[in-house]
């Protein structure tokens, strides 16, 4: 118990908990099954997407053209499938070899022409976002066959299929971050790279792994929600990056690097998640919502500095 | 140890906060909604999701809702995306209020294709979905009410326009986002009605503003510079015309380019006043969405639009059998502008 | 310091060499271009986002980053268009919005330096909010029309005036005075300023604070432009106002860069949306261009740097 209060996590379980209990008193069909798989049906995008980010900004970098990645991706799915004609699911693994590109040219963007992640990344978000609007002809695209738009309804049990993708690539993520020799060398580099480099890693091949990686999550993410809109919006992913970095940062990964946690980060999915919802619910205006991000926001980095200011004031007594 | 303390300590105050900041939310539903002078309907929900909110033109539609549904006694809400043309987020709005269990949802779809799914999944729910201001023609919605003919107007701003350009010169055409059916078809009529006058010439591309006032002035500056000897703007968008006057105002050509369009008399009374702008074509959002609320709610009650039926206050409403109910609008000049308060 | 200035003028010189391209193209394809009204909106466009960019460039050398401006942008020019609307004088909106901007900076300050909160999270937080904020204040409605006698602010010469003054202002600050090069130092490597005696604190105080003055100078120009200030005006403008700094030459890492930079970052920015629009370019094409353009002038500067070495 002792120990699971000390994680890192603990702070952003408390604050879910919170947030859970209060909206659940406030309206009665928050806590139902129904209204939840929905949100978390929502939120499976970015939660698949913010496992690859939370890689990244633990190696230490950024990157905000998540949400770019995701429009190209939705788009692509589009374009191939619909338009053109293609079997659908050709076009979604073509879709993801897309996302992964876009992830791969950050990486080599950054690691060898040393440019600043977060240029870089501003540079992609502009040029994917723009090619996925050249694409589409800046229209949205439908007409999927109805395997397709059936895939993005279907359910295991209760639980939708994009949950249990998200669910099944989060443990895969938890399981790599903690458990193997890649996970480890992630949080080396992200701590230091000049240590890591001198214990045999190779910084650039981790570098490269996060943000290809981020890229083909994303690409993913764009599959899941064109199944789910049953069609492909240019403007998909819009916005992704501000949210999923504020998921990333409220799960307690540090921006220098070094320190996070996939399981934070899915539980500052699940906190955003429910606050949206949670306000919908109550008939509470959008407004508020952005609001209640922003001020949670810095809650939760104001929580974590001050769990760190008093473990070093117990440290020196 | 102490830093367990600090942690409970920190989401003791947060849940504190929470519960009292729920609370006060609770003692203020109420208020809002007023008692009614008819039998009570309360209970009764409904939500309006349109393509954006915080324009001149939400604001009004906004405003006809609320009259309405105070008159009615039921519960009725305004929601849509900070931000122009964003189909994702509309299409989470109207999730979310399904999931909150509502008895109808009225929509005016930034994206008529993409929004088919979503009325499918609410109307399988029993959650009745109602088209306004912009259509989703092909989804399972049940009736869809605009204030004229989406065509139709555009034709009228063309023929406008003609009259006052003498039927010959460029004319650029403003809208809003590219995938705003109601916008589409607008743009549509203006093209239909041009091949009337065969010396007018359609400036291309089209200038899309994405409902962004400081876009729509740019646009309209840019061109102006493109085209300098440009006769007219004809703006499908209510911030296009607002936008089209600053920039004539701004390079100096106001009154020398003729501008007609759909935009509120209230955004353009002075720009009407002045010359700036020749004269609008609109409706009452505001009248259209009170009509809209009621015609929703009759429906809930069983009772069908009917043509030829007449709204107090409003005039004869036409129906036709897909489900398009027709308002009757306006044509606003410096003349008559001060008749209309929207 | 003669080193630093030599050092400095070759730095902006592609800038200035692309600048001055795509300027020439378009004069000589798109006469119209070189309209005066053209030229005039145009450098409308440029001191906007060139006064965010003076106050930008300042916290990026800071080796930090500043998300909120936009935000904070609307949030003044609302403040002042409501006391405009209800008829206070327009050098009293004009003040309050310059306070509101202020504030606003110092309340990133106070996060960044006080609570110790990085800075792309704290601003990341204080936009969403400030933003919220904004168009609940303004009940998601419009506020205008401005009074005429302050529509002239935004027109004509006036915006350029006042980006000459600004970027020369702080262009003198950052290079001579010494605050200016602390604000060098901090991002070059801040423990070393901290051990030298000198407060980092006050620097970054100091930078943010003025950085949202900076953005309310902004507003005040745009809501004249538009005659009205909106909730959702200038939605987005941090992206580009950081683009310019990235394409004016100056380091996201902090440490190095320009003021004058910046302004031509901007300028590249402006002349080059206005040249997409004046040759008809269609509205998909705009935003892969900008990201080319930030990516060329970027490896530009990479590439400067290794021939250096």
């Amino acid at each position: 118990m002792k120990a699971i209060l000390k994680a890192k996590e603990s702070a952003i379980l408390i604050l879910f908990a919170a947030v859970f209990i209060c909206f659940a008193q406030l309206s009665e069909r928050f806590a139902t099954p129904d209204n939840l798989f929905n949100v978390a049906r929502q939120y499976s995008e970015l939660a698949v997407v913010s496992i690859g980010l939370t890689m990244v900004i633990i190696t230490g970098g950024i990157d905000i053209s998540v949400g770019s990645m995701v429009g190209i991706s939705s788009i692509l799915v589009g374009v191939l499938g619909a338009k053109m004609g293609l079997n659908v699911w050709l076009a979604c693994l073509l879709a993801m070899v897309g996302g992964l590109a876009c992830g791969l040219i950050n990486g080599l963007v950054i690691t060898k022409l040393r440019v600043q992640p977060i240029v870089a990344t501003l540079a992609m978000l502009s040029a994917a976002r723009g090619l996925a609007w050249i694409l589409s002809g800046a229209r949205s695209l439908s007409g999927f066959p109805d395997s397709f738009v059936a895939l993005g309804q279907t359910a295991i049990g209760p639980m939708p299929l994009s949950v249990v993708v998200a669910l099944v690539l989060v443990t895969l993520g938890i399981v790599v971050l903690r458990y193997t020799a890649l996970g480890r060398a992630i949080y080396a580099v992200g701590s230091s790279e000049e240590a890591a480099r001198l214990s045999g890693v190779s910084v650039f091949r981790i570098k490269l792994f996060a943000y290809a990686v981020t890229g083909l999550l994303c690409g993913l993410g764009g599959v899941i929600m064109a199944a789910r809109l049953a069609s492909s919006v240019p403007d998909a992913g819009s916005g992704f990056e501000f949210e999923a970095i504020t998921a990333v940062v409220m799960g307690g990964s540090s921006l220098k690097g070094g320190e996070g946690s996939i399981i934070g980060t899915i539980i500052g999915v699940a906190v955003m998640g429910i606050i949206r919802n949670g306000l919908n619910l109550i008939g509470v205006p959008n407004i508020w919502q952005v609001l209640f991000l922003g001020v949670m926001l810095i809650l939760a980095v104001l929580g974590d500095n001050l769990r760190t200011w008093i473990r070093a004031r117990q440290v020196t007594g | 140890m102490r830093t367990k303390y600090a942690i409970y300590a920190i989401s003791i105050i947060l849940l504190i906060s929470f519960g009292l900041s729920g609370c006060t939310r609770r003692v203020e539903k109420p208020a809002q909604t007023t008692t009614p002078a008819q039998p009570a309907k309360s209970g009764r929900k409904i939500a309006f999701v349109m393509k954006l909110i915080g324009i001149p033109y939400t604001n009004a539609c906004e405003r006809g809702m609320k009259k309405a549904a105070d008159e009615l006694g039921i519960d009725a809400v305004f929601l849509g995306p900070p931000t122009g043309g964003d189909t994702i987020k509309q299409i989470d709005i109207i999730e979310d209020q399904i999931s909150r269990g509502v008895d109808a949802i009225i929509i005016s779809p930034n994206d008529d294709q993409a929004v088919k799914p979503v009325i499918q999944k609410a109307m399988s729910k029993g959650v009745k979905v109602f088209t306004w201001d912009s259509d989703a023609p092909e989804s399972k919605r049940i009736f869809y009410v605009a204030a004229a003919d989406d065509v139709g107007i555009g034709t009228e701003v063309i023929d406008r326009v003609a009259k006052d350009i003498g039927g010959k010169g460029k004319v650029a055409v403003m809208t809003g986002s590219p995938n705003a059916l109601n916008l589409n078809l607008h743009v549509q009529g203006v093209e239909q009605g041009v091949k009337k006058y065969p010396g007018i010439k359609l400036v291309k591309p089209y200038l899309f503003n994405d409902d962004d006032p400081q876009k729509a002035i740019q646009l309209a500056i840019t061109t102006l510079q493109a085209n300098p000897d440009l006769a007219a703007f004809a703006c499908v968008n209510s911030p296009g015309v607002p936008g089209a006057a600053r920039a004539l105002i701004q390079t100096g050509k106001e009154g020398k380019v003729v501008v007609w369009g759909l935009s509120l008399p209230s955004e353009n009374r002075d720009y009407l006043k002045q010359g700036v702008v020749n004269g609008l074509t609109l409706w009452d959002p505001a009248k259209l969405t009170y009509v809209t609320t009621k015609l929703v709610n009759d429906y809930l009650d069983g009772k069908k639009p009917v043509n030829g039926m007449e709204i107090p206050g409003i005039g004869k409403l036409k129906v036709s059998p897909t489900g398009v109910i027709i308002m009757p609008g306006a044509i606003i000049t410096k003349e008559n502008v001060d008749q209309f308060d929207f | 310091m003669k080193s630093e200035r030599a050092h400095s003028s070759i730095r902006e010189l592609p800038a200035l060499v692309f600048l001055g391209l795509i300027a020439a193209c378009l004069w000589i394809f798109q006469p119209n271009f070189g309209s005066m009204t053209n030229l005039l909106t145009t450098a409308r466009e440029i001191a906007v986002v060139g006064i965010m960019g003076v106050g930008m460039t300042m916290v990026i050398l800071t080796a930090g980053i500043d998300l909120s401006v936009a935000s904070i942008l609307a949030f003044a020019a609302a403040v002042m268009g409501r006391m405009m609307v209800g008829g206070s004088s327009i050098w009293l909106s004009v003040l309050a919005a310059l306070g509101v901007g202020t504030v606003c900076g110092a309340g990133n300050a106070v996060l960044i330096t006080r609570l110790r909160i990085p800075p792309i999270i704290a601003t990341l937080g204080t936009m969403g909010i400030l933003r919220a904020g904004v168009t609940l204040y303004t009940g998601a409605a419009w506020i205008g029309p401005l009074p005429n006698s302050f529509a002239v602010v935004g027109t004509g010469y006036r915006p350029i005036i006042v980006l000459t003054l600004v970027a020369a202002g702080f262009g003198i600050l950052l290079s001579r005075v010494a605050t200016g090069r602390y604000v060098y130092a901090t991002g070059g490597n801040e423990e070393a300023v901290r051990l030298s005696g000198i407060s980092v604190s006050r620097t970054k105080v100091v930078v943010y604070t003025l950085n949202g003055l900076l953005a309310a100078v902004a507003g005040i120009i745009m809501a004249s432009s538009m005659s009205s200030a909106q909730a959702n005006m200038a939605m987005g403008y941090e992206l580009n106002v950081i683009a310019a700094v990235v394409i004016g030459g100056t380091s996201i890492a902090g440490g190095q860069g320009s003021v004058l930079g910046t302004i031509i970052g901007a300028a590249i920015m402006a002349v080059l949306y206005n040249a997409l629009i004046l040759l008809g370019v269609p509205i998909y094409w705009h935003k892969v261009i900008t990201g080319g353009v930030i990516l060329t002038a970027v490896l530009f500067d990479r590439i400067r740097l290794f021939e250096r070495k």
